[in-house]
């Protein structure tokens, strides 16, 4: 199936510039035999080249519809999920806000003490439950849109030192809401003892095709002390754990206070700051 | 090639040169003028290349198919159409049923005419994208190769989906 897939790709590729100049009748549009008049016989099959049914024509459909289509066959299957379709298939979206989400809103239930998630498209329409979490009075933060996936972990990312208060759980979901999917990323980094806050930032690393959750850990030397220390782990979607980076030139951990907003641009995550200047971060 | 100073080309260049197109399904011809003709890269190729005939055949496509595809062609062609009006003149002539709008996309790819085919492949994304996806399989000729368990299970997946759907 694989080498299936890698040669229908590549031969869309080289036929971009098209097929010969010889006009004659080539295998790839079926036999004259194969053709019906349009007006009559439509229990024949079209004769379609699966470069123009996916490249051409897929390409332009909404998530919910490809989803179904994945239905449709295993070649179909496997190709609506490949990495070539799913790029061209995000650049269609992007210049014709093809189809995803509008709105996401964090709801409080107040009787069942639960947060949840829901999202909302650019149609309107009923807006869709995407998750569920207990025990937590404060909404999750969600970061922004970055080609259709977001970021969001619970809390506010600052920490408190009361006992009855602490956030001992720091889950981190990414959130893909057009598709309806969320993954809770492994949290087997160590929370330090005298936390502050824990943030995290979304980037996205365009010559490695590769998504990518920035963790920023602060916390006190000890209790009594003003003094911070910053840690710093890379998470790499589809990798199953977290690594720890030491950065050139690590920004003040005071300017960096409460601020969670941050934005991924040409693949590097810019985070808001209190100092004069915006510390900016490449994802790799 | 146009700048070429030549006799031959400034002799032949006060008269509208024309081609000739020959569907090879059920002979129709259709004489276009040239620069019409010419939004097809296919047919720019063969003209270029000195390929060109008086007559292009231009093989599984039909007469009906080619018709359309010159009215494109022509719209396209015309300078002083504003992009308004080639919009709605684009809808028009993708205005058809799904076999003839297949017909037309394999027409614009085998050609080459860029425009014609994202307009069309668009309408044809319109047209099935709330089908069941029993029916796209017909429409485009595909084989069901899921056992009924296999279906079941990717279905299953985004259930959500195919709400409303059988």
């Amino acid at each position: 199936m694989r080498e299936q897939k890698l040669a229908l790709i590549s031969r869309n590729q080289s036929a971009k510039g098209h097929f010969q100049i010889a006009m004659e009748p080539s295998k790839g549009y079926g036999s004259d035999a194969r053709r019906r008049n349009s007006s009559e016989a439509k229990n024949l099959t079209a004769t379609l080249p699966d470069e123009i049914i996916f490249f051409d024509i897929l390409t332009r459909l909404p998530v919910t519809s490809l989803l179904r289509f994945r239905s449709v066959c295993k070649l179909w299957r496997s190709l609506i999920c490949s990495p070539p379709f799913v790029e061209l298939h995000l650049t269609r979206s992007l210049s014709h806000q093809l189809d995803g989400f509008a709105l996401l809103l964090p709801v409080y239930d107040h009787s069942s003490a639960k947060q949840h998630l829901l999202s909302v498209s650019h149609w309107g329409g009923p807006a869709t439950h995407l998750l569920t979490l207990a025990d937590s009075t404060e909404h999750p933060h969600v970061s922004e849109n970055l080609n259709g996936l977001v970021c969001l972990h619970r809390g506010n990312g600052i920490t408190y030192q009361s006992a009855k208060n602490s956030h001992s759980d720091h889950s981190v979901y990414i959130c893909n809401p057009g598709r309806r999917e969320i993954v809770k990323l492994p949290a087997n980094f160590q929370i330090p003892s005298f936390p502050f806050y824990v943030h995290h930032h979304l980037g996205f690393e365009s010559s490695r095709n590769e998504y990518k959750v920035l963790n920023m850990r602060v916390a006190k030397i000890s209790s009594t002390e003003r003094k911070c220390l910053i840690k710093y782990e890379i998470f790499t979607l589809g990798t199953d754990s977290w690594r720890e980076i030491f950065p050139d030139s690590p920004p003040e951990a005071g300017g960096l206070f409460g601020h969670q907003e941050s934005v991924c641009v040409n693949d590097a995550i810019y985070i808001g700051s209190y100092q004069k200047s915006e510390l900016s971060w490449h994802s790799t | 090639m146009a700048s070429a100073p030549e006799n031959e080309k400034n002799a032949s260049a006060p008269e509208k040169k024309t081609l000739t197109l020959k569907s090879m399904i059920n002979n129709e011809e259709f004489v276009v003028d040239e620069h019409v003709a010419l939004q097809s890269v296919t047919i720019k190729n063969m003209v270029d290349s000195d390929c060109a005939g008086d007559v292009i055949p231009v093989p599984t496509i039909s007469g009906e198919i080619l018709a359309l595809v010159i009215e494109y062609c022509k719209n396209h062609a015309n300078p002083s159409a504003s992009e308004d009006d080639l919009k709605k003149a684009d809808a028009g002539i993708v205005a058809k049923d799904i076999y003839t709008l297949i017909d037309l996309v394999l027409a614009a790819n085998f050609l080459d005419i860029k425009g014609l085919l994202e307009v069309t492949s668009q309408k044809i994304a319109d047209s099935i994208k709330d089908l069941p996806h029993q029916d796209v399989r017909e429409i485009f000729g595909v084989e069901n190769d899921y056992t009924p368990e296999e279906e079941a299970a990717v279905r299953a997946e985004h259930d959500w989906a195919f709400e409303g759907f059988p």
